[in-house]
């Protein structure tokens, strides 16, 4: 029982002190819950979200941690997408789904790995035309690819079953991403508590001061890429048994590397959570108003991207998150300003008074 | 034990020279093995043309281990130019940078850092978003150990290496009076705390040589003298080699052992502050005339 709580007090600064314990129950409690009671086209919907906010997740790393930028991210997924499913499909390798999910990782891994290495030189709008250029090289080259995306034929997949579980219905595979999504936050935010997480995160801030302290800016940036491509090659790898078939490949194209990119932005680079919802609203406001007006979803990335920018790298969950870390920190700053103020006050005092006082 | 005497019933009776000498402790047991003697760092016939600007000429400088080293001179002397080429960030035209017996004239910075030298900047170089511990933890990246899976699952070991880290990152935030603002972003932080985070950040990186470019830019002379007396009791304290450039011209002939004058990116004097106080070529550089510094 002890050594138990010994090992998860090494995990304790993995919630947030600015979010109190039962915010956490009270989210997992409706996310679990909303499995169970939504319809199936809503559980459909919001699995298409949490996967989408597993390759915003991506973009959060890069972007808002690692102070670069990407407009290749949908390729990348795409890319996760039709190698995974090639593997898993009967006309392609026939393997079960985590060993193909694992190739689709490694190729988008592999590719985003090759795009860092020139960024050790480049910066800034240089990254922006590499990453773009990277973007049209895949669709014109794996998109376009008929053996691969399958062409105009549908060629079908089925939902994966592993550890003797049984992902074929809907609700089973809500709870496959939601558990992915989970493990993907947890993961992250550990990263981002420790030693390299801080790195990336300095080397995101300030480069030169960050060199001056033994941390290689080259390093990180390219670990920023790695970790964006991965977490787009895990989305890739949920997404075609998700549809039970590969998507159409307009589903990756330039645009859509927007979209992602909107999310991280318009919620800002401090809260993996925000960066949740914001999947969420982007994905399933269209269909929630679908019964008033058509709203494209990414009419809101559009202005979701303008908005985020405006208000800045903190975005809308900094601007949450500054609510509640501002009470916190103003009773700390508060205790300091009067033990300064009683400081100030037996400097001034005669050395008589002070000794007197002591007495 | 020391727990139980320190806290007995919960209260803190230490005194605050011993809470002092505990930080002081646990911070000589975090940083390395200090140089005692000899030059930590040389600099020799250190040239540097940015375009037409040349900006460094022929300039040589020695920094004497657990001794303070000033680098004074007028604005757009070359002293920050010099930083850059001594901390890796300017490789120089000509000349070389050796520091702990090796030739690291081509290393990068974070190269550089490994050896023990570890730099301030003029501006605030910190991450105003993240906590005043996060930000000194960043100065205790290159002592911790694990790649990625291990730290950021922490296996015990690399957990036992990150928790004495946090010691010793708490240990430095008690010498600058930092310790109660732990938790708090150094965003909101005022400018000398902020200045203080920096210094200790750079103390955290297992320094054995700080660059210190112009610590006391921006606070008002009370802020300044303090920072500087508590710069100055470190590095007695800690047996630490400072090399600093300090606007206040007063304050480096009190705290600094060895002073080094550029003057247009030349050397124009150099040696113990009585010495240099007394050379008409720094007076005439700081004053147009001759006038006692």
């Amino acid at each position: 029982m002890n050594q138990m709580k010994t090992i998860l007090s090494r995990y304790s600064d993995a919630l947030s002190p600015n979010v109190p314990w039962w915010a956490y129950a009270v989210t997992a409690g409706i996310a679990i819950g909303w499995g169970a009671i939504a319809s199936p086209s809503w559980v459909f919907l919001t699995t298409a979200a949490f996967i989408t906010a597993i390759a915003a997740l991506g973009l959060l790393v890069l972007v808002g941690w690692g102070g670069e930028v990407s407009l290749a991210h949908a390729a990348l997924v795409g890319t996760a997408v039709y190698i995974s499913s090639y593997a898993m499909r009967s006309d392609g390798y026939g393997w079960p789904f985590l060993a193909a999910g694992a190739l689709g990782i490694a190729v988008a891994l592999a590719l985003s790995a090759i795009v860092s290495l020139p960024t050790a030189r480049l910066s800034g709008i240089y990254v922006m035309v590499l990453t773009l250029g990277l973007q049209v090289t895949i669709e014109r080259t794996i998109f376009t690819n008929s053996k691969l995306s399958g062409g105009v034929e549908s060629r079908y997949v089925t939902r994966p079953r592993f550890l003797g579980i049984s992902f074929d219905s809907n609700v089973a595979y809500y709870y496959l991403a939601f558990g992915v999504l989970v493990l993907t936050i947890l993961g992250l935010t550990l990263f981002r508590r420790s030693r390299h997480g801080r790195a990336l995160m300095f080397v995101g801030t300030d480069r030169r001061a960050a060199a001056a302290m033994g941390i290689s800016p080259w390093w990180y940036k390219i670990l920023a890429f790695l970790i964006a491509g991965a977490m787009a090659g895990i989305a890739g790898a949920l997404t075609t048994p998700l549809y039970r078939s590969p998507p159409t490949s307009l589903q990756y194209i330039s645009l859509q590397s927007l979209f992602l990119l909107a999310i991280p932005v318009t919620a800002g680079f401090e809260s993996l959570a925000g960066v949740v919802v914001v999947a969420l609203i982007f994905t399933l406001t269209p269909h929630a108003v679908a019964s008033i007006g058509q709203v494209s979803p990414l009419i809101l990335a559009g202005a979701g991207l303008t908005l985020g920018t405006y208000i800045g790298p903190g975005g809308f969950s900094g601007a949450v998150l500054d609510v509640l870390r501002s009470k916190r920190e103003s009773v700390v700053l508060g205790r300091k300003r009067q033990e300064r103020q009683v400081e100030d006050d037996v400097d001034s005092m005669p050395l008589g008074v002070v000794a007197q006082e002591r007495a | 034990m020391v727990a139980q005497q320190a806290f007995p019933n919960g209260i803190d009776v230490r005194t605050a020279k011993e809470r002092r000498a505990e930080a002081l402790q646990v911070l000589e047991d975090h940083l390395p093995e200090q140089v005692r003697t000899g030059a930590v760092l040389e600099a020799t016939g250190v040239s540097k043309a940015f375009g037409g600007l040349q900006a460094l000429t022929d300039v040589a400088l020695a920094v004497g281990a657990a001794q303070t080293t000033g680098l004074i001179g007028p604005n757009g002397a070359g002293k920050s130019t010099m930083f850059d080429v001594l901390n890796g960030f300017t490789i120089p035209d000509k000349g070389t940078v050796a520091a702990f017996g090796q030739d690291v004239t081509q290393w990068p910075p974070w190269k550089r850092a490994k050896l023990g030298i570890s730099r301030t900047f003029q501006a605030n170089h910190i991450s105003t978003g993240m906590s005043v511990e996060e930000n000194l933890l960043i100065g205790t990246h290159l002592c911790l150990k694990g790649g990625l899976f291990q730290t950021a699952f922490r296996t015990p070991k690399a957990y036992a290496t990150e928790r004495s880290a946090r010691q010793a990152a708490r240990a430095v935030a008690h010498l600058l009076d930092l310790e109660p603002l732990m938790t708090v972003r150094a965003g909101v932080l005022d400018f000398g705390s902020q200045r203080r985070i920096e210094i200790g950040r750079s103390l955290l990186g297992g320094a054995r040589l700080v660059l210190l470019d112009e610590p006391t830019a921006g606070l008002d002379a009370v802020e300044a003298r303090g920072l500087l007396e508590l710069v100055k009791k470190l590095q007695i304290d800690l047996g630490l080699a400072v090399l600093i450039i300090e606007h206040h011209v007063r304050s480096v002939m009190n705290m600094c052992d060895m002073i080094y004058v550029l003057d247009q990116g030349r050397l124009i004097s150099s040696g113990p502050p009585s010495v240099v106080r007394m050379d008409p070529q720094v007076r005439e550089a700081y004053f147009g005339e001759e006038r006692s510094v």
